[in-house]
């Protein structure tokens, strides 16, 4: 017999009763541990949103100013490119943050 | 359709009892047989078993399922489970009377003596030949243990064992290289494998 059959004979070994008991009761009573909030996350979708704040509101007063036609084509560029890639930076973020919720659990 | 690990442990993570008892079912028994070999001792990885599967539950929120499949991240916890126990029992055994200084294999074969372990006959081995393999796994350094269980009795890919322990794929290959050629030459009389 080789050494990798010897071991292979070994791979599965029953869990005794009282210690599959022990810890099934552990996994259906023991208080799952949520995800922790994610504080960096929160400040990073913040700041996000305050630049694209203040972007849209650069944009607009270039607009309502009348500036030449071209500034407001770039303005209107630069938020629409700032939308792109601040919800490619978000919106996994957010999509993370609402999965790691914990559903409300049923009594068990 | 069966769900894969995967997808259970995704459930998992939000708080799924029912996936996270899949997952259980499907694992347990493989996971004790590994803690076992690790340990060398029945005690000792029933009550790592239990503690790893408090782990799992305590430190879902942290799997990435993005980073690796779920059985590496398991054997992974309950690699680090396992050492912490051996370290435990180390410091509290104190330092081996017979141990030359800096002798770690002495040290590391004095704590896991494979005293009450399974009857071999109960894993499919003769009880001599389990016993010589108990002792010549106890002789192997910690890490080459850990990748030559992962490989030659879990069946994982090298991909696989270097997620669990958390070293490059080459450091896995070698570990298990190394680790087997040791084992064989200390079961060479009943080992059929050529050197």
């Amino acid at each position: 017999m080789s050494i990798e059959q010897m071991l292979r004979k070994t791979a599965e070994l029953p869990v005794p009763a009282a210690l599959d008991h022990r810890v099934r009761t552990a996994l259906r009573t023991m208080p799952f541990t949520a995800r922790r909030f994610a504080w960096p996350v929160m400040a990073l979708g913040m700041a996000v949103a305050a630049t694209l704040a203040m972007t849209t509101a650069m944009a607009l007063s270039l607009a309502a100013a009348g500036a030449a036609e071209s500034g407001v084509w770039i303005a209107t560029l630069v938020v629409v490119v700032y939308l792109g890639l601040s919800s490619v930076v978000s919106l996994p973020l957010l999509l993370r943050l609402k999965a790691a919720r914990p559903k409300q659990e049923a009594a068990v | 359709m069966t769900d894969t690990d995967l997808r259970l442990a995704r459930k998992a993570r939000r708080g799924d009892r029912q996936a996270l008892e899949t997952l259980y079912d499907r694992h347990k028994d493989k996971l004790l047989g590994y803690l076992l070999k690790m340990l060398g001792n029945r005690q000792s990885a029933e009550d790592v078993f239990h503690d790893v599967w408090i782990k799992v539950m305590q430190s879902l929120a942290q799997y990435r399922p993005a980073q690796g499949s779920f059985r590496p991240w398991l054997f992974r916890v309950a690699a680090n489970a396992a050492v912490d126990r051996m370290r435990k029992e180390k410091r509290r055994a104190g330092p081996p009377l017979d141990a030359p200084a800096g002798d770690e294999t002495s040290e590391r074969v004095i704590d896991r003596v494979p005293d009450d372990a399974p009857s071999p006959e109960a894993q499919g081995l003769g009880s001599e030949i389990g016993r010589a393999l108990d002792q010549a796994l106890a002789h192997l350094p910690e890490r080459q243990r850990n990748a030559v269980l992962l490989r030659h009795q879990q069946g994982m890919s090298y991909k696989e064992i270097s997620g669990a322990l958390q070293v490059p794929e080459n450091t896995a290959k070698t570990l298990v290289h190394r680790g087997a050629l040791a084992l064989r030459e200390r079961l060479a009389s009943w080992s059929d494998d050529e050197h």
